[in-house]
This record gives C-alpha cells, sequence and structure tokens, in this order.
C-alpha cells in the first residue's frame, strides 16, 4: 500500500496532473453552485473529452469532478438560500442564517474547512478500507461475482422512491447492455444497425439521459418555474470573503468534524445513499447531542459543521464500493463505473488487481482534491456565485454545444449524435412520468458482467442454479439481495403503520 | 394512463425479445447456457414487473391517486423537431452552420419575454467558435457540408 502510494505522490510531483485536479475541482464546483446543474451532468459533458488525454489525468479531473460537485453547492446554499446540490440542502438551515447577520465569510470559512476535513478523512478510511475489500473480493470467481452484481442493481433499485419503476428501468437498461455480440459470437438486437454490433455505446446514452435531457427540460420549463441558475427576487450574489474560524472555534468543533466524516464515509459506503442523506444524518445527530440545540436553524456553527463535513465525506465512502466491488454509491460513480470501461480498464476486483496505479491516484486524488477548496473559498466564491445567476438562454446552449459535440467526437458519427438525441428525449419522458434514470445507466454498465457470470456459474454446476446458494460469499450477497428487495416493502408497511397510529 | 402505455411499451419489448430469443443458435454441446439464456430471464422478469406496474395503477385508478398531465408544450415539440432537423442536415449544412443554428434556436426557445441579441447570437457564435477549435485540437474531422 505505502509504495502504491509513493507511486502515486510521483505522478502528483506532474504539474499538468496537479492542474487537472484543480480544473475538474473547480468546474464540479461551478456546476454544483448552479442550481438544477450537478456534477453528475458535468461528468457527462466532458466524459467524451478525456479519450484525448492518458487515463490517468482523466481519473484525476474526474475525482476533483466529484469532489467539487459536493463542494460548490454549498456556495449559493449560504449566500441565497438556494442550495445548488441534494447534500447542501442542510447548509442551507445555518448557512444562511449566519449570512444574514453578516457572517457570510465566516460561514464559508467553516463550511470549507468541514469540507477539507471531511473530504481528507474518509480519504484516509476509503484507502485503508478498499484495499482490505480488494484482498476478498479477488478471490470471487463467478457465483459471486453474479451475486454481487445482481446485489448491485437491487441495492441501487431499493432506494429508488418507486421500486417497481426502478426495477423496470434497471431491466431496460440491461437489455440495452445486452444488445449486440455476446460470449457465444451470436449477434442479438442490433435491429439491423451497424453502430449497434458492439452493444448500446455507452458516452452517447450518458450524455443523452444526463445532458441532453436537461437541454429539452429547460425548453419545455420555460416559463413554467424559477430557471436554472436565476436567483430569486430581492436575492443578491455578493458575500463576504472567506475566514477561517478561530482556534477557540475550532476546539468547539473538532467532535462535530471527527463525527461527520464517520457518518458521511459510512453512508456515502451504502449504495444509493447521497450526500444529502449524510448531511441531514449528520445535522439531526449534532442536534440530539448538542448542549444548545436551539441554536440549530439560527445559524449555528455545529449545525454548518456537521452538513458540511458529511456531504464531503461521501466520496470517500462511495467509492470503497465502486472501486473494489463495481457497485456505485450513486449516480456520479454510476457514470464513472462508465468511464473505466470507456477508458479500457475493467470494473469490479480485477480493477484492483490490474491496474493498482490507477486506482492509488483515485485515492490521492480523493485526499489531495480537498486541499483545493481552501483557494476557491478565498478567491472564487464570488465569482461562483454570480455564475450560478447566470440564464438559463446563455446556460443551456453551452449545455447544448458541449454535449452535441461530445457526443460526435467519440466516433465522428451523427448516428451517435441520434443515439444521444434518442435517449434524451426518452429520459426526458422519464423524468416527467417519475422513471429514474440511474438503474438505465447501471443495467447498461453491468449487464455484460451479470450475462457473463451467469453463464460461467451455469456451466461451472451443470446448470444448477444451486450454486449461487451453496458458496458462503455467494450465499451472503443473495441474502442482502433478499433483505434490500423486501426493504422498501417493510419501509412502506412501517409508514403505514405509523399513520393509521396518528389517525 | 401514462403506466398503461409504458407497460404496453416493456411487453412489447418482452414478446420481441421471446421472439429474437427463439430465433438463436442451440447452446454448445456440454454448455448449460446459450445466447437466449439471460434473455428470457430478462424478458420474464419485465413481464412480471410490468404486472406489478398494471395491478398497482389498477389500485391507484381507483383511489384517484394517478397523475396526469401533458409532457410537451409547443417550445418543447419545437426543440425536439429542431434537433432532429439538425441531425438529418448537419452532414450536408456542415458542422459549424447548423450547429450554430441550433444553438441559437435553443436560445430563442429559452427566452420567454424579450429577445437578447446577445443570448441569440453572440453566444452561440462564441460557443461554435470553442467547440470548433477544440474538435481541430482533438483532430476529429467535422462535417464541413457545402458550406462551411
Amino acid at each position: 500500500m505505502i509504495e502504491g502510494v509513493a507511486g502515486a505522490l510521483l505522478t502528483f510531483a506532474n504539474p499538468q496532473i496537479l492542474l487537472m485536479l484543480v480544473a475538474g475541482v473547480l468546474v464540479g464546483a461551478v456546476f454544483s453552485a448552479i442550481p438544477g446543474l450537478t456534477s453528475t451532468l458535468a461528468l457527462a459533458l466532458i466524459l467524451p473529452f478525456t479519450f484525448a488525454i492518458e487515463a490517468t489525468a482523466a481519473f484525476v479531473f474526474m475525482i476533483g469532478l466529484f469532489g467539487g460537485g459536493l463542494y460548490g453547492g454549498m456556495l449559493t446554499a449560504i449566500a441565497l438560500n438556494i442550495p445548488g446540490a441534494p447534500g447542501s440542502v442542510a447548509t442551507t438551515f445555518d448557512g444562511y442564517p449566519l449570512y444574514l447577520k453578516g457572517q457570510g465569510g465566516k460561514a464559508i470559512g467553516i463550511a470549507t474547512l468541514s469540507s477539507v476535513i471531511g473530504g481528507m478523512g474518509s480519504a484516509i478510511i476509503l484507502t485503508l478500507a478498499a484495499v482490505q475489500l480488494a484482498r476478498i473480493a479477488l478471490r470471487f470467481g463467478p457465483p459471486e461475482t453474479f451475486a454481487l452484481t445482481v446485489f448491485g442493481m437491487i441495492a441501487v433499485v431499493s432506494i429508488c422512491q418507486d421500486t417497481v419503476k426502478g426495477a423496470l428501468c434497471g431491466l431496460f437498461g440491461v437489455f440495452l447492455g445486452i444488445m449486440g455480440v455476446d460470449l457465444f459470437g451470436t449477434f442479438r438486437f442490433n435491429f439491423g444497425m451497424r453502430e449497434l454490433i458492439s452493444g448500446t455505446p455507452l458516452l452517447p446514452t450518458v450524455v443523452g439521459m444526463f445532458a441532453m435531457v436537461k437541454v429539452f427540460q429547460s425548453i419545455n420549463d420555460t416559463g413554467k418555474e424559477l430557471k436554472t441558475g436565476s436567483l430569486p427576487k430581492g436575492a443578491s450574489p455578493s458575500i463576504a470573503r472567506m475566514q477561517f474560524p478561530t482556534p477557540g472555534e475550532m476546539k468547539r468543533l473538532l467532535g462535530t468534524f471527527i463525527r461527520g466524516t464517520l457518518i458521511g464515509t459510512f453512508i456515502g459506503f451504502l449504495p444509493g445513499a447521497g450526500g444529502n442523506i449524510a448531511a441531514f444524518t449528520a445535522y439531526n445527530v449534532e442536534k440530539r447531542i448538542s448542549k444548545t440545540p436551539d441554536e440549530f436553524g439560527r445559524g449555528s456553527l455545529e449545525g454548518l459543521a456537521s452538513a458540511e463535513t458529511a456531504n464531503n465525506a461521501v466520496p470517500g465512502g462511495s467509492l470503497i464500493p465502486t472501486i473494489t466491488l463495481g457497485i456505485p454509491g450513486d449516480q456520479f460513480t454510476a457514470v464513472l463505473l462508465g468511464a473505466f470501461l470507456i477508458h479500457g480498464l475493467p470494473i469490479g476486483p480485477l480493477l484492483f488487481r490490474d491496474h493498482q496505479d490507477v486506482i492509488y491516484i483515485i485515492f490521492l486524488s480523493t485526499f489531495l482534491m480537498n486541499l483545493v477548496f481552501i483557494p476557491i473559498g478565498f478567491f472564487a466564491s464570488r465569482p461562483i456565485v454570480r455564475v450560478a445567476a447566470t440564464r438559463n438562454s446563455i446556460l443551456i446552449p453551452i449545455i447544448a454545444a458541449f454535449s452535441l459535440t461530445g457526443m460526435y467526437a467519440i466516433a465522428t458519427t451523427v448516428t451517435n449524435m441520434g443515439i444521444g438525441v434518442f435517449f434524451g428525449v426518452v429520459a426526458l419522458f422519464m423524468h416527467r412520468y417519475d422513471y429514474p434514470v440511474a438503474p438505465v445507466i447501471l443495467g447498461l454498465i453491468l449487464s455484460t458482467l451479470i450475462e457473463d457470470s451467469l453463464v460461467q456459474s451455469l456451466i461451472m454446476s451443470g446448470g444448477s442454479v444451486m450454486i449461487f446458494v451453496t458458496r458462503p460469499i455467494s450465499l451472503l450477497f443473495v441474502a442482502l439481495s433478499v433483505l434490500f428487495a423486501i426493504l422498501p416493502m417493510l419501509r412502506r408497511q412501517g409508514k403505514q403503520a405509523t399513520n393509521e397510529m396518528k389517525q | 394512463m401514462h403506466d398503461y402505455i409504458v407497460a404496453a411499451i416493456l411487453l412489447g419489448l418482452a414478446g420481441f425479445i421471446l421472439t429474437e430469443a427463439s430465433r438463436f443458435p442451440p447452446p454448445p454441446p456440454h454448455a448449460m447456457a446459450s445466447s437466449a439464456t439471460f434473455p428470457r430471464v430478462i424478458a420474464a422478469l419485465l413481464v412480471f414487473f410490468v404486472i406489478l406496474l398494471i395491478i398497482r395503477t389498477v389500485r391507484r385508478r381507483s383511489s384517484n391517486l394517478e397523475t396526469s398531465g401533458i409532457p410537451l408544450n409547443v417550445r418543447g415539440v419545437i426543440g425536439i423537431a429542431s434537433t432532429v432537423v439538425y441531425l438529418l442536415v448537419v452532414r450536408e449544412l456542415g458542422f459549424v452552420v447548423s450547429t450554430t443554428a441550433i444553438l441559437a434556436i435553443y436560445a430563442i426557445l429559452l427566452q420567454k419575454e424579450r429577445l437578447r441579441f446577445l443570448d441569440s447570437v453572440v453566444v452561440p457564435l462564441i460557443m461554435v467558435t470553442i467547440v470548433y477549435l477544440m474538435l481541430v485540437l482533438l483532430r476529429v474531422s467535422i462535417p464541413t457540408g457545402i458550406l462551411f
């Protein structure tokens, strides 16, 4: 492990790599500061252009994007009471009251420091835990891989608001993934299209479902609601210069930082639970144990620090299952899995075995990106808050330009653009009728792994499905899958029982 | 209503998968699975969840919980239709001209009250210049068409 980290440190001696990290964090922060835009959208837009750069530099940039995406939402949450990203909702509770008291600079300082501590703490946990987990994962055979990938799908579907719709979307994604040539060399479901012989192209699908859909949605919703990036009446994008907390305040917040880091990392580790759940959980825990719970919601430093520490501790946690097992923690890591495939890297345990150089660079990026938050907080918070106020009629054509060009650049074919536009329209209808997009992408990414491991397992067992329950690790994932499948039903019944008791 | 349409589409998809799978080659000797095995599993699961969706929709309809509404308005339809036209003409008209035009159309569709010259003309021109230079730098061949 030490050699791996040392090797990664040498890579960071290259100024170009450092620049990629800074650029990634900055772009992520800008995207997440703009309400309605996300770092996943930024990743989808930028992914096609990462072909032109080395995989290492590309992943450094993408990890920076992940961290910046969690950090930037806090700026508009404090200055405008508009959470740029879902993980920043809890930040508005105390960040905005502090801003109204004329302590906006201090609020940004505390939020930045909390983000740095939470992010670095979770990166250390990631490095230590991932190595151990990967050692176990490397022993997986086809039955374990099949049980694991099916569990990954079920875990993501189970946290969808509507699990039936989530399951259907996941299956649709798996169908898209099995198009093209299979393990036996059979051409399947390619509708006679040459472009589909090697399967549904991942990049145009991702760009279409995350970026083009935003273009169509914004056009369709023009005038209907608050525009993306527009300010509410009376809100001012001005903000004071960042101030760090005093040593006394730091001492007071030490416990909050530690609790927030642990909560954020653990929640990030759970499939599907993102920054918003982490921030809310840490905020509630802090409020419960606080000696001054009445201050929460009125500009409490503990409230602000807990939400931001936990929110920024999520990447470390969510990258553990993503890298070692190939199970994404959220939408961003689902697309990141696609990035591994696009750059010719395997997903799951094989990534750890065969590409340790890339893995340690990702770990170190997850650690170092947090340091970039400090100069951004000092020098870029004011411009970023102003960018968040950009009109839709400027912002959306910029997104469209990168989407269309990116889809074309992947294979210099207009057909790819057509595929992306098609999936953009499909995603528009999916959003309108509450069908989640993330399971489609995950299904598309995992389908080959699921099918290949299923076929190999059946060949190993002579056609018996009992192989999945007679091997301990496989049985564990089968049990977890059953648990996650029935969890939504139990949750629903619990809610019904609570409602009945209230009545 | 929309859930019934989705159910019909997905049932059609399951039918298509099963029909296609029946044409795949049989399993090789001693192999317990073939190209059709996994697609059949997917089709069966699709049918199962579609049935669940229909049952739930019928129940919700009886308790008036179903949401309704037209998903697209005129702007949305024009936006998508313009994009389709763009895809059809980009090779003939060339990347620069057609992309500038589609970005300008998007910008116009995104303005509710008065049209701004900056948003409708200047920003699309700047963006096309930026992405054009990026493509040149990446050495990606761009459709030039009859114009540029």
